[in-house]
């Protein structure tokens, strides 16, 4: 036996552990034998979706953009819309969901305009394809459980799809999925949740995956975003903002879309929890592993930098990269708000600005292309549900309407 | 309650409670087959606070070969006799009752010590299996407000399995009635002590997290981190083994990589991760991104669990439930290394082969096999088995320290040291220690001269509540 003598030794630790364990134990939060109990929460939750009307030149004159800015139509009738990626010749290629399909747009002859030949379909039989960015001179796609990898080959057109990655969560309610390769060399997809407001079983879900360059093997980057497709990494900082889809069914404001700073590691809270870590008091929470109260559990996780009109359905997202726009827009960011089916007075349906200061920090958000929705006879009409945008090669803003095909641009002529 | 009213009886002597009431009454409690010695005299005291915290009284236990020697004394409480209990947990804090699903004064010792699971509230004197492991004697209280109690009961111990060392000792506003469910209608709980080691002390390392349940620790020493991982959910914490600070390192949950038991950082600064029932192993680079997860044969019966570095790179992992020894390549490749049918090692119920180590000269694998206690030497070489120990119930976590081999025994609650003689063919168990109370201690490092054991709280999983924050605790090599 080595008796005490060097038990001695620990003693003067002995004092700072104990510091330690009070703080952590005020700090984590105690897992309990049964839920904690919750008062009763009602809600009133509305069931709207505007009277869609298809696109006309005529409805054009009812969208509005800030001064200095003109919007015109680069092609109709392209089907279910959705994803774009710009190539630096102008080439475009575009991912319609719906038909599970890519398409490559050129505007070869300079008029403005995708016109029919311009349009080629280079990909198909990719089931919910959606998310694309390109790298080493190789188109990336993510669809259902699946990211695909293609050969960009001359003129655009696309080798057969080969399997990436695999073995990623079902899709359920929320089946567009986000891809973008980060600054640091990974593959960063998103997955949103099968369901609306409750925990899911397969911890990829609602999550943001990084995987491995050779797409064999990721890691769960962020987790408790129920829906963010629309993501980028920050020009000069490198760190990633995403828009996330608050729940639906909680009543007209609760809870708000939310714009994160999307950091490894973190929990943005939902089911529990949206905003500023504010517990939603609608989910259920005697499903909060661990049974610990909603308010402990939401004050681990991480808050929204930027909240939005709740239920506006944000959908792409991108830093504004290009050099058309002044000075004031260089650095912010524009997301595609779909808008809303679940809410009084319709949300969205609109693109928007998110506005970004001199030290690279998030002020708020601001519509930027507006009039999709209106009153109209006693009632909600609208003529387009926005999702895709990029950043064109002049610097202009295109977007897509998933709704009737359309891709828009937007040109800042003020000035001239 | 399951004896009716033979139960109220003893009430009226046992408010008296003095000399060896509750073992004489008793059939033995079982006890795990712990003979070595401690380090030192194994006693604990808990210092009795009320609910303002102010000190009322204490309690004194010694460990004795028939059962554990307890004296109280209090003082401040009312006249009567008062219900006194062993809690599961260490907190003398406001924490949940379940009966009524609200914060009470001490409700963060929780609910009665029950480590055979009963399920009953019952008498002192009713065995273990029958009753709450802590249902102590009632404490009599004085017209001048002071009460001493002094008996033995070997339902409690300072070690093993029915080990309270870091549990609490509450008392109870009213008189036990020995057999109510789930205390005795005691009421409010007015007393409560920490039962504290005496004699020893250790450095626990608070983690993160409410369902982290610590299973693996491994020790980057050019980086002094303490590595750690979830078994619930594979996330990986780091603990800077100086300042205590915690951060996560890689988060849970991706493909392959839903648990983490055994953890090991190898000299390149990798971790390497034993995956449990997901069957895999993973190696995360030093910055804790997933490099490769290596897949064993899709099973339902598939439990890797350990994993030890081999000084030629190669690495020995063990299946908890399938009788093979996978080995990973340098160049991370995973096969199977060896058959377990053919060997004398033979699998049964619950969780077979689970701590390993790999000998520094190269030439032997030590493994532990939980389930029936045998500790065996595998040959690298030959690949020749023979038993070297037996009787580590419940080995889990093994660490070598030149010939000594540390042994984590988790629902032992003990840490064993095991000493093997120079070509580790033969071995005896030199020593035993509870140290200040472990919470089903599952793997152990080395960090120069003392070791660190994660608190795992395993069996939590099964049932019950496990108590925050999960710990590592770091405590001198004995």
């Amino acid at each position: 036996m080595n008796k005490l003598l060097t038990l001695g030794a620990l003693l003067a630790l002995s004092s700072t552990a104990l510091l330690n364990t009070a703080s952590a134990q005020t700090d984590a939060p105690q897992p309990r034998p049964l839920p904690a109990p919750e008062p009763a929460a009602t809600v009133t939750a509305t069931r709207f979706e505007p009277v869609p009307l298809g696109f006309g030149q005529e409805q054009l004159s009812r969208l509005k953009v800030p001064a200095g800015f003109e919007l015109s139509v680069m092609a109709s009738g392209l089907g279910n819309a959705r994803m774009m990626h710009v190539m630096p010749d102008g080439g475009i290629y575009l991912t319609r969901r719906q038909q599970g399909d890519i398409w490559y747009l050129k505007d070869r002859n300079g008029d403005g305009q995708f016109s029919q030949p311009e349009r080629r379909q280079v990909a198909k039989n990719l089931k919910l394809v959606h998310g694309l960015d390109v790298k080493g001179g190789k188109l990336y796609a993510v669809g259902e459980k699946t990211v695909w990898v293609m050969d960009i080959l001359a003129g655009g057109s696309l080798s057969t799809p080969r399997v990436f990655a695999d073995g990623f969560p079902d899709a359920g309610q929320h089946p567009a999925r986000g891809l973008r390769w980060g600054p640091d060399g990974y593959l960063y997809v998103s997955f949103g949740s099968t369901n609306n407001d409750t925990p899911t079983q397969n911890p990829e879900e609602a999550t943001i995956l990084r995987v491995h360059p050779d797409g064999q093997w990721r890691e769960v980057y962020a987790s408790g975003l129920r829906h963010t497709i629309g993501f980028d990494f920050q020009p000069g900082t490198g760190q990633l903002y995403g828009f996330d889809q608050g729940a639906d069914w909680h009543g007209d404001n609760i809870p708000p879309e939310e714009l994160n700073r999307i950091e490894r590691g973190k929990n943005y809270g939902w089911p529990f929890c949206y905003g500023d870590r504010n517990p939603d008091p609608y989910t259920n929470s005697s499903q909060i592993p661990g049974l610990i109260t909603k308010q402990g559990y939401c004050a681990q996780t991480a808050s929204s930098v930027l909240n939005y009109d709740a239920h506006a359905a944000a959908i792409g997202m991108e830093f504004y990269r290009g050099e058309q726009f002044p000075a004031e827009y260089r650095g912010d960011a524009f997301a595609a708000m779909r808008g809303s089916w679940n809410r009084s007075e319709p949300s969205g349906y609109e693109i928007v600005r998110a506005v970004f200061d001199g030290q690279n920090r998030p002020t708020g958000i601001e519509p930027f292309v507006t009039g999709f929705v209106f009153p109209e006879d006693g009632t909600w009409k609208q003529f387009g549900r926005v999702a895709g945008i990029a950043t064109y090669t002049d610097g202009s803003l295109l977007f897509t309407d998933d709704q009737s095909g359309v891709i828009y641009r937007v040109q800042y002529t003020g000035g001239k | 309650m399951r004896q009716k009213m033979l139960a109220l009886w003893p009430l009226l002597t046992l408010g008296l409670t003095a000399g060896s009431l509750a073992q004489a009454q008793t059939a033995p409690a079982p006890t795990a087959s712990i003979t070595a010695d401690t380090v030192g005299p194994l006693n604990a005291r808990a210092l009795l606070v009320d609910t303002q915290g102010r000190p009322q009284g204490e309690a004194a236990f010694v460990q004795r070969e028939d059962g554990v020697r307890v004296n109280v004394q209090v003082r401040s409480l009312a006249p009567g006799n008062h219900g006194m209990h062993i809690h599961e947990f260490s907190a003398c804090a406001p924490g949940v009752d379940a009966a009524t699903n609200t914060v009470v004064p001490f409700g963060g010792a929780g609910p009665h010590f029950d480590p055979a699971m009963s399920h009953n509230h019952d008498k002192p004197t009713a065995a273990n299996e029958l009753g709450h492991g802590g249902d102590l004697p009632m404490l009599t209280v004085g017209e001048n407000g002071t009460g001493r109690a002094s008996f033995v009961t070997d339902k409690i111990s300072l070690r093993g399995e029915n080990g309270i060392l870091n549990r609490t000792l509450v008392i109870h506003a009213n008189a036990d009635d020995y057999a109510s469910d789930p205390a005795g209608k005691s009421g409010g709980r007015v007393l409560c002590g920490t039962v504290d080691r005496q004699g020893l002390s250790v450095r626990d390392y608070p983690l993160p997290g409410w369902q982290t349940f610590p299973e693996g620790v491994t020790y980057d020493a050019g980086r002094n981190l303490l590595l750690t991982g979830s078994a619930q959910t594979g996330d990986i914490y780091a603990v800077n083994a100086a300042s205590g600070e915690t951060s996560l390192y890689s988060r849970g949950g991706a493909l392959g990589r839903r648990a983490a038991l055994d953890l090991k950082v190898d000299s390149q600064g990798r971790l390497w991760i034993a995956g449990g029932a997901e069957g895999t192993v993973s190696v995360l680079d030093r910055y804790g991104v997933t490099l490769k997860v290596l897949e064993t044969p899709k099973s339902p019966a598939a439990f890797i669990n350990d994993l030890a570095l081999a000084p030629d790179g190669h690495v020995y992992v063990t299946d908890s439930r399938r009788p093979v020894i996978y080995r990973v390549s340098p160049d991370l490749r995973l096969s199977a290394w060896l058959d377990l049918t053919k060997t004398p090692i033979r699998y049964g119920e619950g969780d077979n082969l689970n701590g390993i180590v790999a000998t520094p000269d190269g030439r032997a694998l030590l493994i532990a096999q939980s389930n029936t206690g045998d500790l065996w030497r595998v040959d690298l070489r030959t690949k020749a088995v023979r038993k070297v120990l037996t009787g580590l119930k419940n080995a889990d976590g093994l660490v070598l320290r030149g010939q000594d081999l540390y042994v984590a025994r988790n629902r032992d609650q003990v840490i064993s040291r095991v000493r093997l003689n120079a070509d580790w063919t033969s071995a005896q168990l030199a020593a035993e220690e509870p140290l200040a109370g472990l919470r089903f201690p599952a793997t152990l490092t080395v960090v120069g001269s003392d070791l660190v054991v994660t608190q795992a709280q395993l069996d939590r999983r099964e049932g019950g509540t496990p108590e925050t924050p999960f710990r590592l605790t770091r405590f001198s090599a004995f």
